[in-house]
């Protein structure tokens, strides 16, 4: 597929790099010289220099051939410009716009986005305020991903010093919940590899659990874990997405505070959040955290504009004894460390947002795709189609490529997990874990070609 | 409570000496194999004209060849997914110097050439420089000289980018190993993914070989003769199979016709295949290829017109030989049709420099690159512009788009470092008692990887008779020249080697 990225920030980037890993055909356009000059440097994309909301830019870009067109500048105007301009010259092509400004995306009902020539409207912000809010579902897990609307979950735990399954094996994990939990995965030191049933927990393990929301609670139980239902929570940062989260985790009922040190923005704050604590000062601030009441909290998230303020505010408050804190971090490697130091949860919203544009290029019906930190995993939900590889056979006779497996299927609203005499039937909701690597030896299964 | 996140262990690991070493490894053993299957041709070639020696010789070499590179292949099988740019370096770096001592072995055991020599002659084909220790080439059996050609057009485009034009490999290593070959500021993308792009330079490559095979079988070249000097031209290397090399002919059809394409095959091959989609004009509005173009034709009118006033021929031979040996010597290809050192000391001195400039960016040919030079010029201009107006601001401007500050030192510093290069040698090897002019082109001619120089090593001598010592730097000299020094030269540079 030809696929043109417009615009070369954090997200340009990530997109232009995620589909030419994939061996797709990548132009990107942006007008910061450096950042193209870098993306040509390190990815095997080709670039224009130029204003991606100009037809002859456009066209020098490829755009009469492409498939998709990926608007994700920081400017919504200039990513509704450029989905315009996009579909005059190729009507044909895919055309996602990321927007910041919910005013432009509104539930007013006046005008929708396909009378913006958008097919696909992304904001990061919506991503990664579900992400969160999904997080917040499932206490104790360091990272959460939600499938089939709730009913099947993917969560990673790791094994503190204090559990009681250390020196038990992943079979006395699962004994009670048999049918209804999967242990996907086990990543222990820099391996990630799946269990057979009489490997021994050790601390540290980051166990990767697959199943409903009950299962998962028994089975984080047994592992240590408190299951406390999370009720309130600090956001540090009013920007787009610290707004975003709070208003997500306003609507599941949460308790939410947000720190933001502009006066003004404060101001637009409590107008769009009615229920929200608003509290003006500068989230670093020792004394302010402590009023706010941060030791008591469940949930810290930190949300500022810099990566490096969202890590050390969040360590921050975790020592001043706050459970659990999340930091919004975008780069990989930075990501990596903050888990190190402490940070209990990273979620990154552009990752989270390319997700979504991710799945465009998938082939058959895939309704969701998810990944697990920095893309180590990509799960995939989607529904078998009569004539796919995956449908009739018993999974035991599929052959899957290592690495990758079937971690539920949903049958009639219900979420089971498969064992090696299951058969998949046209219809079901699959939900596939993989390597992102492997994801092209998986299309028999996917599709039916 | 400090706690350590599991997740700290999986951090990107780190690539490590080991296997970066195994990457490199890796990699050259599946060059090594690639490489060894090219002896098939000239094998075959040799079973052709029925010369079981030399068949035998081609056989053991590729048999050689192919036993270490799968060995290789087997031992060190790994994951090429992320290779960085310094493993890119040294991979092409370390699979040049390997093919050219592949490929020398067939000249020492069917050339009966000693080690030194093997060697000179095979990097002197692969750099598509033309420089030679043969002075009877007619002698030799036709599969060695078929293959002697070929190498020249192995090198020209460059092996390792047929390889990534033939087998799939991961796309950032791809681009890094792609990089590292080719010639030229950046590499302009025909296509956005690298492979493709490979894939589009080594057709238009193809589509200028056959085509040059057909009209000089058409001048009354026979096939052998025709697709040997074809390589070399397409190439822009300079062996020829004949002693007197392309005068042997002597036919002006061919003299033309050479031209044409070595004009061609120096001119940048994005351009040509703009032209081919339909946009001609973006050759003609190209502000390298109008330089190019301008120098090669104010050369050649200028050494036309003295060897005419000087020389006693007529207009047209007078035309013929001199731009002849103009484009010969610009393109970086060495071909000879008459002897320039009994032309003007004037004619002398343009054909020396020309050894410096060779042809575009994104070519077969070697030297600066003649955008290097043309940007180096216009920037040494403006340094005086602005000693006048120390306010001004106005950037080094290439067809209108202004220079970024990043590319034009990259270009400072390339031009430094060649001038250092070729001061350093031309000292290494006046050690060896050679004279200056003939000293001085001989490192000029390698650098540039044109072929013949002055003094000694003119279009009719040959290298023979240097000391070892001497055609080791040369050597040197023509590969670093190739991989526009930086690729080859960092491995010699410890920084580049430490943690």
């Amino acid at each position: 597929m030809r696929i043109i990225v417009v615009g070369t920030g954090d997200l340009g980037f990530h997109v232009a790099k995620r589909f030419s890993e994939e061996h797709h055909d990548v132009v990107v356009v942006g007008r910061d010289d450096e950042a193209l000059h870098w993306a040509q440097e390190v990815l095997d994309v080709s670039a224009v220099r130029g204003h991606g909301g100009s037809p002859s830019i456009l066209v020098e870009a490829g755009v009469r051939s492409a498939d998709i067109v990926v608007a994700a500048t920081s400017n919504d105007e200039t990513n509704i410009v450029a989905c315009l301009i996009a579909e005059a010259i190729a009507p044909t092509a895919t055309r996602v716009a990321r927007l910041h400004d919910p005013a432009y995306l509104g539930s007013s009902g006046i005008i929708d986005q396909s009378s913006l020539s958008i097919d696909v409207v992304i904001s990061p912000e919506e991503e990664v305020a579900k992400a969160v809010a999904v997080l917040a579902s499932v206490p104790g897990a360091a990272d959460a991903l939600e499938f089939a609307g709730g009913r099947v979950l993917a969560v990673g735990v790791e094994v503190d010093e204090d559990s009681p399954m250390i020196g038990r094996t992943v079979a006395e994990l699962r004994r009670k919940d048999k049918g209804g939990l999967l242990v996907a995965g086990v990543y222990r030191g820099e391996v990630v590899s799946a269990p057979t049933s009489d490997l021994r927990i050790q601390v540290r393990d980051v166990l990767f659990l697959v199943g409903g929301r009950d299962a998962l609670r028994r089975a984080m139980t047994r592992l240590g874990k408190t299951w406390a239902r999370t009720r309130s929570a600090i956001i540090a940062g009013g920007g787009w997405e610290g707004v975003a989260i709070a208003r997500q985790l306003a609507a599941s009922g949460i308790h939410v505070k947000i720190i933001e040190r502009d006066p003004a923005v404060c101001d637009e704050i409590t107008r769009e959040l009615g229920d929200a604590v608003v509290l003006l000062g500068d989230a670093h601030d020792h004394s302010l955290l402590v009023d706010a009441g941060v030791q008591r909290s469940d949930l810290f998230v930190s949300a500022l504009g810099s990566e490096a303020d969202n890590i050390v505010v969040a360590l921050l408050a975790k020592r001043l004894g706050c459970r659990r804190v999340v930091s919004l971090v975008d780069t990989p490697g930075q990501a990596a460390f903050a888990s190190a130091i402490g940070v209990d949860s990273v979620v990154s919203p552009v990752l989270a947002a390319l997700n979504t544009i991710v799945q465009l290029s998938r082939p058959g019906q895939v309704v969701t795709v998810r990944t697990l930190r920095e893309s180590l995993v990509e799960g995939i939900e989607f529904v078998a189609m009569e004539g796919s590889g995956i449908v009739g056979l018993q999974l035991a006779l599929l052959r899957m490529p290592h690495g990758s497996l079937i971690g539920a299927i949903v049958r009639d609203g219900k979420a089971v997990i498969p064992e090696s005499s299951t058969v998949v039937n046209a219809g079901d909701r699959v939900i596939l874990f993989a390597r992102p690597a492997l994801l092209p030896r998986l299309r028999r299964l996917i599709t039916a070609e | 409570m400090t706690r350590r996140s599991s997740y700290a262990g999986r951090a990107r690991v780190h690539p490590t000496t080991l296997s970066s070493a195994r990457r490199v490894g890796y990699l050259l053993s599946l060059l090594l194999v690639f490489a060894s299957l090219t002896l098939a041709v000239p094998l075959a070639i040799s079973a052709g004209y029925r010369e079981p020696e030399t068949v035998g010789d081609f056989a053991a070499t590729l048999l050689i060849g192919v036993v270490i590179g799968l060995a290789g292949y087997l031992f060190l099988r790994t994951d090429l997914a992320g290779l960085t740019r310094r493993e890119g370096f040294a991979a092409v770096a370390l699979g040049w110097l390997m093919v050219c001592a592949l490929g020398s072995l067939p000249f020492a055991l069917a050339g009966g050439l000693d080690p030194v020599n093997a060697w000179f002659e095979t990097v002197s084909g692969f750099s598509g420089t033309g420089s030679s220790v043969i002075p009877d080439v007619e002698s030799l059996p036709k599969g060695l000289l078929f293959w002697r050609s070929f190498t020249h057009w192995l090198g020209g485009m460059g092996f390792v980018a047929l390889y990534i034009a033939i087998f799939p490999l991961m796309g950032v290593g791809a681009m890094q190993l792609f990089r590292a070959e080719a010639p030229g500021l950046e590499m302009d993308r025909l296509r956005p993914r690298i492979r493709s792009t490979a894939r589009i330079l080594w057709l238009i490559y193809l589509g200028m070989s056959v085509i040059l095979t057909a009209l000089l079988m058409a001048g009354g070249m026979g096939w052998f003769d025709a697709v040997c000097h074809m390589f070399a031209a397409i190439g822009t290397g300079g062996f020829s199979t004949k002693n007197a090399s392309v005068g042997w002919f002597d036919s002006a059809y061919i003299d033309w016709v050479i031209i044409l394409f070595l004009w061609i095959a120096s001119t940048n091959f994005a351009l040509w295949w703009a032209v081919l989609g339909g946009k001609p004009k973006r050759l003609l509005k190209d502000p390298e290829w109008r330089f190019y173009s301008l120098v090669l034709l104010g050369s050649s009118a200028v050494v036309s017109a003295l060897v005419y006033l000087q020389n006693n021929v007529s207009l047209h031979d007078a035309i013929r030989n001199a731009t002849f040996e103009v484009v010969s010597t610009a393109s970086t290809t060495g071909f000879a049709t008459a002897d320039y050192e009994k032309w003007a000391p004037l004619a002398q001195l343009i054909l020396f420099l020309l050894l410096f400039m060779g042809g575009s960016a994104g070519s077969t040919a070697g030297a600066m690159k003649a955008v290097r030079v043309y940007l180096f010029a216009k920037q040494a201009l403006r340094g005086l512009f602005t000693t006048i107006h120390p306010q001004s601001v106005a950037p080094v401007r290439l067809g209108g788009r202004a220079v970024s500050p990043e590319v034009m030192r990259g270009i400072s510093t390339f031009m430094g470092l060649y001038l250092l290069t070729y001061v350093v040698a031309v000292a290494a090897i006046s050690i060896t008692d050679i004279d200056f002019a003939t000293a001085m082109s001989a490192v000029a001619t390698a650098m540039g990887g044109v072929g013949p120089g002055l003094g000694e090593i003119g279009p009719y001598d040959n290298f023979l008779w240097m000391h070892p010592f001497a055609k080791l730097v040369l050597s040197f000299c023509m590969l670093a020249g190739r991989l526009e020094l930086f690729t080859l030269m960092l491995i010699f540079v410890p920084a580049y080697w430490r943690r």
